[in-house]
């Protein structure tokens, strides 16, 4: 093995990301090389020291913070649930209310007919928006 | 592994700050990242095996737009989270003063190389699961994170890192 390839190979061992032929190759050239030997040393070292480093944690208050994320989107989606939901089923039931009463005068009719078909046009513009934004959410194909 | 929620978010934050260099905006990161992933549809359950690559995941997207959103992609972190710097001539270093010539050195690497190195030995993520948290392939995993760590151990080298430590070489 020649000392670029056993270089490039190192990192790999010490990650125990080696095939066990590799590994094997490898520790031989680490015996006969001193360089690689002392590269060798030095990232494990490196790597050892890496692990015990330290970075500041979140303390609790800020911990509630975050749930409170949480808890405040999930409000806005159950919110929108508890409108969207009960709005539809009665403007489906005022809808058919309404038509099915013959006393009402056609001007009357036409103008409420006009009024919900507003309101199913805005629905489905937003709707369609949001499925648009859905879509090109690069996190949607994360897979694991 | 097994790791509580608690110590997911904690890791990230962590992740976060070794990204952006900087404890406010790793904050706002981990906000942002928390709001993504509670919306997002496709996310694997809490308690999943997977969750915690999958959630840091969504940290690292996060993190590399603020990066970009500040020009900064390419430069080395700020020195907030650097510690004291300390030229010292003696070469036996004690572990606070390791700890902080490690700190400088890694905070001089990109942005990129930091997390490669970071998700590897301080997270202890495997080569294939840093793939998917970086969206790269494994095989460019392996030689990215062994150009990087060769980096900081060239750092090192200059701030006589490793001198005066008998590792039992022969
Ligand atoms: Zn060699």
């Amino acid at each position: 093995m020649e000392c670029h390839d056993a270089s490039t190979l190192i990192s790999a061992y010490l990650d125990g990301e080696l095939t066990q032929a590799d590994a094997q190759r490898l520790r031989l050239h680490l015996e006969d090389c001193r360089d690689c030997a002392r590269t060798h040393q030095e990232l494990r070292l490196l790597k050892e020291q890496m692990g015990q480093l330290s970075y500041p944690n979140a303390d609790a208050e800020m911990l509630k913070l975050l749930e409170q994320d949480s808890v405040s989107l999930l409000g806005k989606w159950s919110g929108w649930l508890l409108l969207l939901i009960p709005g539809l089923v009665l403007a489906a039931y005022g809808l058919y209310e309404f038509y099915s009463e013959t006393g009402e005068p056609i001007l009357i009719k036409v103008l409420f007919g006009a009024f919900q078909l507003g309101m199913l046009v805005l629905f489905i513009t937003v709707l369609r928006q949001r499925l648009l934004t859905y879509k090109k959410d690069k996190y949607r194909n994360v897979k694991l | 592994m097994k790791t509580d929620g608690t110590q997911i978010i904690q890791g990230a934050l962590q992740l976060a700050m070794q990204i952006t260099g900087s404890r406010d905006e790793a904050w706002d990161v981990l906000q942002a990242a928390t709001v993504k992933s509670l919306e997002h549809r496709n996310a694997p359950a809490r308690d999943d095996q997977g969750y915690r690559a999958w959630f840091f995941r969504v940290v690292h997207n996060q993190a590399i737009d603020w990066l970009r959103s500040q020009k900064k992609f390419d430069r080395s972190a700020d020195a907030e989270l650097a510690g004291e710097s300390d030229d010292d001539p003696e070469q036996h270093f004690s572990l606070e003063q390791r700890k902080m010539l490690l700190h400088k050195a890694l905070n001089a690497l990109s942005p990129e190389q930091r997390e490669i190195v970071c998700l590897k030995d301080f997270h202890d993520f495997s080569y294939q699961e840093i793939a998917e948290i970086m969206d790269l392939d494994r095989a460019v995993v392996a030689t990215r994170l062994h150009r990087a760590r060769l980096a900081l151990r060239d750092r090192l080298i200059q701030q006589r890192f490793f001198t005066g430590e008998n590792d039992g070489v022969s």
